[in-house]
């Protein structure tokens, strides 16, 4: 294969991805509601547009704990005990980005991509059972 | 090249990598998306698949990626470094032989693009966490633009050296 051949069959492959990853989590994102996993698993749903005031959230796993705020309208995890600081720096889940994850503590905060379970009105979460 | 030569070109090699690998552990992380980095070090694999051959390339690639874990303390970061390396490694070996020398810069693109890949099912098998894949395409966007310079930069490395008698 030519050189050329190669640059642009590559180049396709750059801007396919680039847009897949603009655009794929907006697609999966469904409403405001968010949910916090960790090991795979679901803790908790978060409906941020009925969320009046900040809270804040602790999830413990092996490489220490995760401090999530949940405020009205947004999500961050506002201080980590692992030396990356990778979720910490991602700051708050954006509208259709990708989710927050913490791979020491397994821990996932993203957008539901299923709105079909009840909510509580008066706090705008449900606790996992 | 003789046995004793290949051995000590193989140890240069790994010392630079190792030096490379280090020196670049210690710039900090450009984006918020974990295993972005430019990955220099794999200008050595390469320089060492393309010059002493693949056994002494593959042994340069298992002593950098271990003994990088140690010296930069990030012991978990070695199984992912390695299932990544191997994997880059099976592809580069084979785009050796379906890619002419002259086109080094495209094996090392796959490399990256296969090396990414195999961290982030290391990642995603260690810790179950299947919503790791979200970084799958912007981690194939940064292999393709890192494999393309440090295949660049080993392609020219090569081609200056093959001038010289360091290679002889």
């Amino acid at each position: 294969m030519k050189t050329r051949s190669w640059i642009i069959l590559f180049s396709a492959l750059l801007i396919t991805c680039l847009a897949a990853w603009l655009i794929l989590p907006g697609l999966l994102q469904k409403g405001e509601v968010v949910g916090i996993y960790q090991d795979g698993e679901l803790l908790r749903t978060v409906d941020l547009s009925k969320i009046t005031k900040t809270e804040t959230m602790t999830v413990s796993g092996s490489a220490g704990d995760n401090v999530i705020e949940i405020s009205p309208g947004s999500i961050c995890v506002a201080s980590a005990d692992c030396p990356d600081q990778t979720c910490v720096k991602h700051g708050p889940l954006r509208e259709g980005g990708a989710p927050i994850i913490c791979l020491p503590n397994r821990l996932v905060i993203r957008w539901m991509e299923d709105t079909g379970t009840e909510y509580d009105a008066m706090t705008g979460t449900q606790e996992a059972s | 090249m003789t046995k004793t030569r290949k051995l000590t070109t193989t140890a240069i090699l790994t010392a630079a990598a190792l030096v490379v690998f280090v020196i670049e552990s210690q710039i900090p992380s450009l984006t918020s998306v974990p295993g972005i980095k430019l990955g220099l070090s794999n200008v050595f694999t390469l320089f060492a698949l393309y010059t002493v051959g693949a056994p002494w390339a593959f042994a340069l690639l298992l002593i950098r990626v271990v003994l990088g874990g140690l010296l930069t303390g990030q012991t978990m970061a070695i199984l992912y470094s390695l299932s990544g390396g191997l994997l880059a490694f099976g592809a580069m070996l084979l785009g050796r032989r379906l890619i002419p020398e002259k086109q080094l810069w495209v094996v090392s693109v796959f490399g990256a693009i296969f090396h990414n890949i195999g961290q982030i099912a290391a990642a995603v098998l260690i810790t179950s966490t299947s919503e790791i894949l979200y970084y799958l395409p912007i981690l194939l966007v940064s292999a393709i633009v890192t494999g393309a310079f440090t295949g660049v930069s080993a392609q020219l490395v090569l081609k200056r050296l093959k001038q010289s008698r360091f290679l002889k």
